[in-house]
């Protein structure tokens, strides 16, 4: 019996805490909240998340609480998360990537929604169910991509890419099949289906590829370290898509600033802000990309062929009007 | 303070079937079976497949019910005639399940949002509307499981849990329980899956992650709690196991739910989850020797 109140009083101060903090402060006037959920911890979610809050900050005039929460890849969680949004009436609701931005919608039909770095098009969300959505557009295209490379390195004729099953990717993967193939290049295909793979993976690149290439793909670019060491070793060129890759051991990449993502959700969050219906504003599409380059490929110390040196990186992105970057390494 | 209460009840709510699904395998059956992380995926990928492709709502379910059950009769074969472990024979059926549940989708995600389905319209309905249905559905449930458990069918796969050797002592195939015992499980899994898709707007390759763990936690910790506070014997009591798998889901939840409110950082999420999951077990074990103890000294 004393066990038992033990647990009924265990159980009261359970609730009693919960109930404690779930008395939040009034609003002062004007203030908003806004609940910004990411669906897993990577630099390049703080990146869009720092773009964001600072952008915001600046354009939109009035106190802004910001709830940042991370979903540490649980899908329970992320449902947690976005249930207590909508419980707490959050002004406005920011999820990142795709599987995110599609639960939000579904989940949340009354409360606007920014979505950043998710994959829907104006006309494809047009058609969604709940019409409380718009978002940041940030697919790379793998054609324009594929474009600059074989510009830049005319001399690269095989490339390996190495992919997860995430869905953005998965399309992406397809239309760089077809654009190698019109650029006459030739493209081994590797992929993983979780992390642990990506060793076995790495061993499997064909002896006769100049280059490993990967997409802004969350698994693969987790372990980028195995890929430096891989293509170390190998003396083969390591191609990203963020710039996130590159501080990490990545010789150069062609994508969109992971910052730019973020400062573009705040300009469509600042209207949203101001009274402007979701649906009525057009999905942001990224198009600016930028070269990044790690200072050792610059240097031309990686021991890489004269053909695939940054000279040519350089000179295509001046022709292609991409700014370079040049990134130090992290310490990692 | 409400609200977390009926998040978490809404959240265990969609969550039921699996818990539910793995009672059967874990409790009942006594079988380990991993499984329900496969087959909560092949629920949703079919339903997704088969909504998309024009079939009705009504249709895909009974789609995704029949890969999940079939998935289930699947891991029984493997078990029997491949002669392999419970455990290992469900770690494989994941393993293949994945390349399944891929073949199935086409594709890694299948988006629903452009989909009307009955539990969306619930959903764009009223929080109160929603809840109030998954109850009664979650009730629907507890009702087909207990007539079943209860019946001659249910009775057998008790017998089979209980003790390996007494089917095939009384002449009757054993083999044939345990593949209908998985095929029930797993297609309660696949339910779940189905549901999970319609509250989220999608079907994920990724989705069934570590749900067949939560789903034993929630087994383990709800029927444990019921009968060491409230039943006191270790007897079998369909009745406490059925609450005690509602009770075990709803303090998951709560726990989420209540430590994301309080500001917990979800890295530590789990960490503590588990300490105080283990706090309530051992309390409950300690509680339920001493009432033994008290009898005996009586």
């Amino acid at each position: 019996m004393k066990n038992f109140i033990k647990l009924s009083l265990c159980g009261l101060l359970s609730f009693g805490l919960v109930a404690l903090t779930a008395c939040t402060p009034e609003k002062k006037s004007h203030e908003v909240t806004v609940g910004i959920v990411a669906p897993v911890a990577i630099p390049a979610m703080t990146e869009i998340v720092d773009g964001f809050k600072t952008e915001l900050t600046k354009l939109y005039p009035h106190p802004i609480h910001f709830i940042v929460q991370n979903a540490q890849g649980d899908v329970n969680i992320q449902r947690s998360i976005l249930q207590q949004f909508k419980t707490n009436n959050v002004n406005l609701v920011v999820p990142i990537g795709t599987a995110t931005a599609q639960m939000a919608n579904a989940m949340n039909a009354g409360q606007p929604i920014v979505a950043l770095a998710a994959e829907f098009k104006t006309a494809q969300r047009d058609k969604f169910r709940n019409k409380n959505i718009t978002n940041v557009l940030d697919e790379v295209d793998i054609d324009k991509q594929l474009a600059f490379i074989h510009s830049a390195l005319p001399g690269l004729k095989k490339i390996t890419l190495i992919y997860s099953p995430d869905d953005r990717i998965f399309t992406q993967v397809q239309k760089a099949a077809a654009a190698a193939k019109a650029d006459g290049i030739q493209l081994q295909k590797l992929m993983i289906q979780n992390l642990p793979d990506l060793y076995t993976v790495s061993k499997q690149v064909d002896k006769d590829s100049q280059a490993i290439f990967i997409l802004k793909d969350e698994t693969v670019v987790s372990g980028i370290n195995t890929l430096v060491k891989q293509a170390q070793q190998h003396h083969l060129l390591l191609i990203a898509s963020d710039d996130g890759s590159v501080q990490k051991g990545a010789d150069f990449a062609v994508g969109v600033s992971e910052r730019l993502i973020g400062e573009g959700g705040a300009q469509l969050a600042a209207q949203v802000l101001n009274g402007t219906a979701p649906s009525q504003i057009p999905v942001k599409v990224m198009t600016q990309y930028h070269v990044y380059v790690t200072p050792a490929y610059e240097q031309g110390k990686n021991g890489l062929a004269a053909n695939l040196s940054y000279a040519h990186v350089k000179a295509a992105a001046t022709k292609f009007n991409y700014p370079v970057e040049t990134l130090p390494l992290e310490n990692n | 303070m409400f609200t977390v209460l009926l998040d978490a009840l809404q959240q265990s709510l969609i969550f039921i079937p699996l818990t539910f699904g793995i009672y059967l395998s874990y409790q009942l059956l006594q079988v380990t079976d991993l499984t329900p992380d496969g087959t909560f995926v092949l629920g949703a990928a079919i339903f997704a497949r088969c909504l998309t492709a024009g079939y009705g709502q009504m249709l895909s379910v009974v789609f995704a019910l029949l890969g999940g059950a079939l998935a289930g009769m699947g891991v029984a074969l493997l078990q029997r005639y491949a002669k392999i472990n419970s455990l290992i024979a469900s770690i494989l059926a994941v393993f293949m399940l994945y390349s399944i549940n891929f073949g199935v989708m086409g594709r890694p995600n299948i988006g629903l949002l452009n989909y009307t389905t009955v539990v969306s319209h619930l959903q764009d309905m009223s929080q109160g509307m929603f809840t109030l249905s998954l109850f009664g559905f979650a009730l629907v449930l507890v009702g087909a499981l207990y007539l079943l458990i209860k019946s001659r069918l249910g009775l057998t796969l008790r017998a089979f849990g209980s003790n390996r050797n007494l089917l095939p002592n009384l002449g009757i195939n054993s083999t044939g329980y345990l593949i209908i015992g998985l095929a029930i499980s797993n297609m309660l899994a696949a339910l779940c899956g189905v549901l999970t898709a319609q509250v989220n707007g999608y079907a994920d390759i990724h989705m069934g992650l570590g749900m067949a763990l939560t789903g034993i936690g929630a087994v383990v910790i709800g029927c444990q709690l019921v009968r060491t506070l409230f039943v006191r014997s270790e007897a079998f009591n369909l009745r406490a196991d059925l609450v005690g798998c509602l009770v075990g889901t709803y303090i998951y939840f709560f726990m989420l739910n209540g430590f994301l409110k309080l500001g917990l950082n979800p890295i530590y999420l789990k960490l503590v989850l588990g300490l105080l999951l283990a706090l309530f077990l051992s309390t409950a074990n300690y509680s339920s020797k001493k009432q033994n103890t008290l009898v005996y000294n009586d």
